[in-house]
């Protein structure tokens, strides 16, 4: 009953946006009633993704009946938010696609496409004036967020490179090495002649 | 196995009456509990009765245009999940024994609006007044317990089923382990009866409910009555723990 559970999830929150993003009901109104069978290696699971001209309808399913199957991987189906690449995945062996490759690229573009106008939802519960408060305060703390992210990219950025300039160079190794060959074949040089006078004194 | 005596006696919950009393005795337990059927059923199942029509729905190969008989479809769950998939160019058809629980249903799909492709039929499904092959799909769920004639009713499905076409019956069962069972039965005979009391003042329709769970046929001995009336590859699927089973079987 898990995967029941899941799914019933995941099509209240695509049903949720769709009401937020009315644009949407445009973009897949070619598809309305066609099947798409997204069949999920890592999780060994089959869904069908269905829009109903209203909404959209998930089950899942342990047979093939869809216009359009679609089997590849979580990270490849993510992946996917970009239409143009459904393609070069198929030809990368990532993804395998049977039926109207259409209908998998309507719904890529459709879904990469939604656009939720959040202050005006917002203001249908706060009011007009909080609704614009909130969503400024929010587009704030996302930018100081932002902000932050790089500050500390740069931080490690510098330590790294730091780092780098104490840790020896290879060269500057093979050069200490060469000098270090250098002096102990001299020595070597010195210790004979010195045997050698030696030798002659005696 | 609540089956038909010699003596043309059957059971009604635990207790055992004629075969012709038991229409009337099932449609009064339903006339008393149509209008807060819903809500009964979220209060019971503590909502896991819509997970399990979901699996109904996952595994009945539902597309555009299907022809589909949702029997003892009560308040319409299924059938308005069914519209919404066929389309304008797919028939639902809503059939119930009972005119209460009809009402109900129709009245709630409608307020959904869902129409244009439902039909509402009163029927007995042991004698469904359809032509033979007439369906794409057939559900019934939690309703074939309270049929008096099981085999009949099968039989009469298998009829009126399009060749290629598949019945689901979604219906109570045995639980799989045994401190499932021990808890189930404590919730069935003590704990459901005080909510029907308390929510439609009417313990004894879900007095019947429990025991009417408990006289019907377990998982194995339904898919061999599904088998015995014609269909093929049938199966079925336990849900939370075999309290709810799910079967399958097509008609070639």
């Amino acid at each position: 009953m898990l995967p029941q559970l899941i799914i019933a999830l995941i099509e209240s929150v695509l049903n949720q946006a769709i009401k937020l993003s009315p644009q949407l009901h445009t973009d897949l109104s070619t598809i309305k009633h066609k099947k798409l069978q997204l069949s999920i290696k890592d999780w060994q699971l089959d869904f069908i993704l269905l829009y109903t001209g209203e909404k959209f309808i998930i089950l899942t399913t342990d047979e093939k009946l869809a216009d359009c199957i679609i089997c590849a991987s979580i990270d490849t189906l993510l992946e996917l938010k970009d239409p143009a690449k459904i393609t070069k995945l198929i030809r990368e062996g990532k993804l395998d696609l049977e039926g109207d490759i259409q209908l998998a690229q309507t719904y890529s573009s459709a879904l990469s496409k939604i656009e939720i106008d959040w202050p005006e939802q917002l203001s249908n519960y706060l009011g007009d004036g909080m609704s614009h408060r909130v969503t400024q305060g929010i587009k704030s703390l996302h930018t100081q967020q932002q902000k932050l992210v790089e500050k500390l990219k740069s931080t490690t950025k510098h330590t790294l490179q730091d780092e780098l300039k104490i840790a020896m160079h290879p060269i500057e190794l093979t050069i200490f090495k060469n000098d270090n060959r250098q002096l102990t074949s001299d020595l070597e040089l010195l210790e004979h002649r010195i045997n050698i006078l030696m030798q002659s004194v005696n | 196995m609540m089956k038909q005596t010699q003596d043309n006696t059957t059971h009604f919950g635990y207790k055992t009456v004629d075969a012709q009393e038991k229409v009337g005795m099932v449609a009064e337990v339903f006339h008393s509990v149509a209008a807060k059927y819903d809500i009964m059923n979220d209060l019971m199942s503590m909502g896991i009765h819509r997970l399990w029509k979901r699996q109904t729905i996952a595994s009945s190969g539902v597309r555009k245009g299907h022809k589909i008989l949702d029997l003892a479809g009560g308040t319409g769950d299924l059938t308005s999940k069914f519209s919404q998939i066929t389309g304008e160019t797919g028939q639902v058809i809503l059939g119930d024994i009972n005119d209460s629980m009809l009402k109900v249903g129709r009245e709630k799909l409608r307020d959904q609006g869902r129409v244009g492709n439902i039909e509402y039929v009163q029927l007995n499904a042991e004698a469904l007044p359809f032509p033979d092959n007439s369906f794409d799909i057939i559900t019934i769920a939690f309703g074939l317990r309270n049929v008096t004639d099981k085999d009949k009713a099968l039989a009469s499905m298998f009829r009126v089923l399009k060749p290629g076409g598949r019945l689901l019956v979604l219906e109570f069962s045995k639980p799989d382990n045994e401190l499932l069972t021990k808890v189930y039965d404590f919730y069935s005979f003590n704990i459901l009866p005080k909510i029907g009391s308390v929510v439609t003042n009417d313990s004894e329709s879900y007095q019947y409910l429990a025991e009417s769970i408990r006289m019907h046929p377990d998982q194995e001995t339904l898919k061999g009555m599904m088998e015995q009336v014609g269909f093929e590859q049938t199966s079925y699927q336990n849900l939370t723990g075999g309290i709810v089973a799910l079967h399958r079987g097509f008609k070639y």
